[in-house]
């Protein structure tokens, strides 16, 4: 009985070796990814918008001093919830244009002023969750919100005990109320496409691809949008307007956090043996440059004595992305890239 | 419910397998089949057929990384162009793969990935880059001769890349994307400040360009690669940006070569158009040639148009698509893609026939074409 069912047992594990060498690695490395980095990213996301919802809401009932330090708080951590994830671009933030409803930027044509301009004019119907979905996605998100609270003159708007004062409240409260009805629905849509990454092979090849174009692609938002712009080719090019967070004085942590983001992300997908070594440390120093950007990092572009901070940024982010493009996609088991990073 | 909420809930069941299951009865699809090449892991390069409920009806070895495939007239041959710098084409046949001949490029050319019929099937003309000279040429080849190269042309401009035959058959319309060819790679060395992209008319029966359109000095740097010509001769083309970032022009757009209006680009919002990521890697119209697709590998999209009005009607996700060629019913696109297999998209809608699943475990390269 027991040689038969020794067999038994040697039979089952010949016939799911075949299995087991083709799909579950990608199953359990999507898995891993989703669990422990995707959804909880979603969900703070979500709970930090409901929060500073709700802080507007506050500031509007008893305008003071104190609400819009909490408005200050609370948008600060809702701004660096969404940049850890910022650069995830598969799933339910893909659909309805939601990523760019949450941070239109960079913002060519100046859209978020002049959308913004549009909902404040006295001659518009107090602006609602309802008209600010209606309007451009360029002040759907973080970028009106930054004006709203940041702006010169902004906070004294909220104060004062004018008209002016109630309809930026409501702008406000209707951005926020809206952002924290989007990123509840994202977190939402995840719980199902969790589901079934668990379930199918194929959900989770793909999703488990996408995961590391995505945090590729990172990189190139980071070089491309956010630095290279702003530093121009010499201290006399250099557009420091150009750059993210400027207004709420944020910068810094509009590099930092996308870099913590990723590196949580890299951990899950590359594992932390030995072969993710050059990646996770590439990875950490980027980080640990950026943290070390200047409060005035902005101003500082402008200054040739002072722009090696920026260079030394733009190295660490390079470094970073040669080890991941190199190193991320066999070390997770995919191709990634192959039509898009090729070329026709 | 909301799209988020069916889309998600089509994704949950499709995996508990409970979801629509590819359906060859979905109308007029039938007999469909689509042909494409792939590149899988351990760089396996073939040539799959497939039909409409997603079986694979042959499969062929290549000899490297192809690009686009041509269909014949006939339905009978198809010609698979290597990927550039192409130093082969296979002829097969549309059956059953079975090869049955291959085009060399003479020296100093390459094959640009693309090829095309002449209407009666007695000719196929290649893209081809004279890399010495930095110039376009279309090579022209006897197909009853076993493809015997029996001349070349200059195609007009500088780095061809797709070549479309008119709807009449009397004339080949070749998009000269602008990029030089650096001599060392065969691959792409960018020329910002000389690019010139165009369009260009050939007249089959000789002589110089009868056509040459560009977009203007102000797009310029937009390389024009692909094409997809509409019955009514309607040349619809799909355009990757060399310039900076910021400027992100329009990418899709149509001309009459028979008129006298420039090309027009096709307007879209800002936040769809930067889904696009200033890459178009394929056009393609729908069966009807009402629809238009356009993919951008780069920013895992594609981008529908109606035709005639050049209205955008909406963006769908797809990681890494890149191929694009009609479905079997008015309005669907079948697009394939290298990390998230074949699938059904339509406007605004998820078509009948859902997925392909098996196909999913292949590396699908740049282009499909659908055959009959």
């Amino acid at each position: 009985m027991r040689r038969v069912a020794l067999l038994l047992v040697l039979l089952l594990a010949t016939l799911a070796r075949p299995a087991a060498a083709e799909e579950p690695d990608l199953r359990v490395v999507a898995a891993r990814a989703v669990d422990g980095f995707v959804r909880p990213g979603y969900r703070q996301l979500a709970e930090a918008a409901e929060l500073h919802a709700a802080d507007w809401t506050a500031l509007c009932a008893t305008p003071g001093r104190d609400g819009i330090d909490r408005l200050d708080r609370s948008f600060r951590r809702l701004a660096d919830a969404w940049a850890r994830i910022e650069f995830l671009r598969y799933g339910p933030i893909a659909d309805d244009f939601r990523a760019e409803r949450v941070n239109f930027w960079p913002d060519k044509r100046n859209a978020t002023t002049r959308g913004l301009a549009r909902l404040l004019a006295p001659e518009a119907p107090e602006p609602t969750v309802e008209t600010v979905r209606a309007a451009s996605a360029a002040v759907q998100g973080l970028p009106a919100l930054e004006r709203l609270l940041y702006d010169p003159g902004a906070v004294e708007r909220l104060l004062a005990a004018k008209p002016e004062r109630a309809r930026a409240c409501a702008a406000g409260r209707a951005i926020a109320g809206g952002l924290a009805s989007l990123t509840a629905e994202v977190s939402a849509g995840w719980a199902l496409l969790a589901e079934a990454v668990q379930s199918d092979p194929a959900v989770a090849r793909e999703l488990a691809a996408r995961l590391t174009t995505d945090f590729l692609s990172g990189f190139q938002t980071l070089i491309d949008a956010k630095l290279l712009p702003a530093m121009g080719k010499t201290p006399e090019a250099a557009r420091p307007e150009a750059l993210e967070g400027r207004r709420a004085r944020r910068v810094r942590a509009s590099f930092v956090e996308p870099l913590v983001g990723q590196e949580a992300l890299a951990k899950l997908l590359a594992g932390t043996g030995p072969e993710a070594t050059t990646l996770l440390a590439t990875l950490a120093t980027a980080r640990s440059v950026a943290e070390g950007l200047p409060d005035d990092f902005a101003e500082s572009l402008s200054q040739s004595k002072r722009r090696s901070k920026a260079v030394l940024l733009l190295d660490a982010l390079r470094a970073a992305q040669d080890a991941a493009l190199s190193d991320l996609p066999p070390l997770v088991g995919v191709t990634v890239g192959f039509n898009s990073r090729d070329g026709d | 419910m909301t799209e988020i909420d069916r889309r998600s809930l089509l994704v949950a069941l499709a995996a508990f397998g409970l979801g629509v299951r590819p359906r060859a009865a979905a109308a007029g699809d039938d007999a469909s089949r689509w042909v494409a090449a792939r590149f899988d892991r351990g760089d396996v390069a073939t040539l799959a057929l497939f039909d409409a409920a997603g079986r694979e009806r042959a499969a062929t070895d290549l000899p490297g990384r192809a690009h686009d495939t041509v269909v014949s007239p006939d339905g009978r041959l198809l010609v698979v162009v290597a990927r550039r710098p192409g130093s082969f084409a296979l002829v097969l046949d549309a059956g059953t793969l079975a090869p049955l001949g291959r085009l060399t490029p003479p020296a100093g050319l390459h094959f640009t990935g693309h090829g095309r019929f002449s209407a009666d099937g007695r000719r196929f003309f290649t893209g081809e880059n004279d890399v010495a000279a930095d110039q376009g040429v279309v090579g022209v080849h006897d197909v009853a001769a076993g493809f015997a190269r029996i001349g070349e042309r200059r195609s007009g401009g500088t780095g061809p890349h797709d070549v479309a035959l008119s709807p009449d058959g009397r004339r080949l319309i070749v998009a000269n994307g602008g990029i030089g060819t650096d001599p060392t790679t065969g691959r792409d060395r960018v020329n910002r400040e000389t690019m010139r992209p165009n369009l260009a008319v050939l007249d089959l029966g000789g002589g110089d360009p009868i056509a040459v359109t560009d977009l203007g000095p102000d797009l310029r740097l937009s390389s024009i690669r692909h094409l997809a010509v509409a019955a009514d001769g309607e040349v619809v083309f799909g355009c990757q940006f060399e310039g900076d970032a910021a400027d992100s022009p329009l990418l899709v757009g149509s001309w009459r070569p028979d008129g006298a209006a420039p090309p027009r680009l096709w307007e879209m919002p800002d936040s769809a158009l930067a889904r696009l990521a200033d890459y178009v890697g394929s056009v393609a119209l729908d069966a009807s040639g009402r629809f238009v697709a356009a993919s951008s590998p780069r920013g895992g999209s594609v981008a529908f148009f109606e035709r005639a009005s050049g209205r955008f009607l909406g963006l769908e996700a797809m990681a890494d698509v890149c191929g694009l060629a009609a479905g079997g019913a008015d309005g669907v696109f079948l697009a394939t893609s290298g990390a998230a297999g074949v699938r059904r998209l339509a406007p605004g809608r998820r078509p009948e026939g859902g997925g392909f699943g098996g196909l999913g475990d292949h590396v699908w390269d740049n282009h499909v074409t659908r055959i009959g």
